[in-house]
């Protein structure tokens, strides 16, 4: 199985967009994806996909309810479906996430229990079968440090990190570096990063530059797509559906986009080794009608 | 195995059974994942490899970087190795004129390299073998 977690540590690089985008692209090559975004804000990625129907239903079953083992039904029924992309919508109880968490340890704790509060989103996915029967776990934490990020880091083992095409950015890869080591380090567990996925790219000489600088692979790098992104959080649906359904008319560099986010979801599944069974041509859509 | 590292991890935390079982790696090593085509570099074969076989010049003729490249090897590098590749991948592309992607690069520092036998063989007696 292909598990990532798209993380950066700084926010608005399109980190949701592009979850929810390789979600879909996956999911259009014939593999079976699950999401889990983690994200307690309003503009998340249930939010694009459309599934936040509950997400203020303090009665509702959600995920926070099956990590703090407090389940009000099995972890099937969390799951809603858009655009053939399998989703754990975020509900507002995950803002009290690690106060649950850490109400759990210390009652394991009183038992004279172990208890890791970071192996929680694991043990979930692990007791739902997740490994079975998906192909693809995508994780879409808050971009902060938290209890979410390290419980989407030990559920995924990866991770894919777009980047801001700036210094700034720059700086924040060398420090997430240092803090997936650490992480690591103290959970004995390995963190792979798959790639980096420069976004936002303007081509000026000195972000080439910065993107020389780059460590880890950088499968694509995606150019400045605001109005396509911005088109796809108003009709809440993936860019490969805003082209298809939402455009008048074909703008070749949008569709470039689209096969940028289809060769970067290759290339995730050939690092794991994985073949997706029905692959399009990057960006291949139905003509419009 | 712990730590962080470029490329995938070998941990595999939804599988069946334990997931994290201690596995030996020097830890002083960085670690990168990099594909590699199989066909044998040589100059005078008769075995075409993927980047000869089309009319078109091998980068504008494939959809993915792992085009042509079925094998996915690791590569246990020092340092001092990612610091020499980062210095030649500016230098090449200022010659070039344009971005080169590090697969590519490695690939055809990997394919001359070995058809520098005899400085590969110096190298490796530095390192000590051959004593």
């Amino acid at each position: 199985m292909l598990s990532y977690t798209v993380y950066s540590e700084a926010g608005g690089v399109g980190k949701t967009s592009l979850t929810a985008n390789l979600a879909v692209a996956h999911a259009r090559a014939g593999l079976k994806p699950l999401v889990v975004p983690l994200d307690p804000q309003d503009g998340d990625l249930s939010r694009l996909l459309g599934v936040d129907s509950d997400r203020a239903d303090s009665s509702a079953d959600n995920l926070v309810r099956h990590m703090v083992n407090s389940p009000r039904g099995p972890f099937e029924d969390l799951i809603r479906t858009a655009e053939g992309v399998d989703v754990v919508p975020e509900h507002n109880m995950l803002s009290d996430l690690s106060d649950h968490l850490a109400r759990e340890q210390s009652k394991a704790e009183d038992l004279g229990d172990a208890y890791n509060i970071y192996a929680q989103l694991q043990r979930v996915l692990r007791e739902g079968g997740v490994g079975d029967r998906y192909d693809v776990l995508l994780c879409d934490p808050p971009a902060t440090e938290s209890d979410h990020l390290y419980n989407a880091i030990y559920a995924t083992r990866n991770l894919v990190i777009p980047v801001e095409p700036s210094w700034k950015g720059q700086a924040s890869v060398e420090g997430l570096a240092e803090l997936a080591t650490n992480f690591a380090d103290q959970l004995n567990i390995e963190v792979g990063v798959l790639g980096a996925i420069p976004n936002g790219v303007k081509n000026t000489s000195d972000q080439r530059e910065m993107l020389a600088d780059i460590e880890f692979p950088t499968p694509e790098v995606i150019g400045d797509r605001t109005s396509l992104m911005e088109g796809c959080w108003k009709q809440q649906c993936s860019a490969f559906r805003y082209v298809q359904e939402h455009r008048s008319r074909r703008r070749d560099y949008e569709v470039e986009t689209l096969a940028q986010l289809d060769r970067i979801a290759r290339f995730l599944e050939s690092e794991l080794g994985i073949e997706a069974p029905n692959a399009p041509e990057p960006g291949a859509l139905e003509e419009p009608a | 195995m712990t730590g962080f590292k470029s490329g995938a991890s070998d941990d595999d935390p939804l599988g069946g059974g334990d997931s994290d079982t201690e596995a030996e790696a020097p830890s002083s090593d960085v670690t990168e994942s990099s594909t590699l085509s199989t066909s044998e570099p040589e100059r005078e074969t008769t075995q075409e490899s993927y980047s000869t076989r089309s009319e078109l010049p091998w980068i504008f003729d494939r959809s993915s970087i792992t085009d042509g490249r079925e094998k996915t090897v690791q590569l246990h590098l020092q340092q001092s190795t990612l610091d020499t590749q980062r210095r030649a991948r500016s230098d090449v592309e200022s010659a070039l004129g344009e971005t080169v992607k590090k697969a590519d690069l490695r690939e055809a520092a990997i394919i001359v390299g070995l058809q520098q036998i005899d400085d590969v063989t110096d190298l490796l007696e530095e390192w000590g073998y051959g004593r």
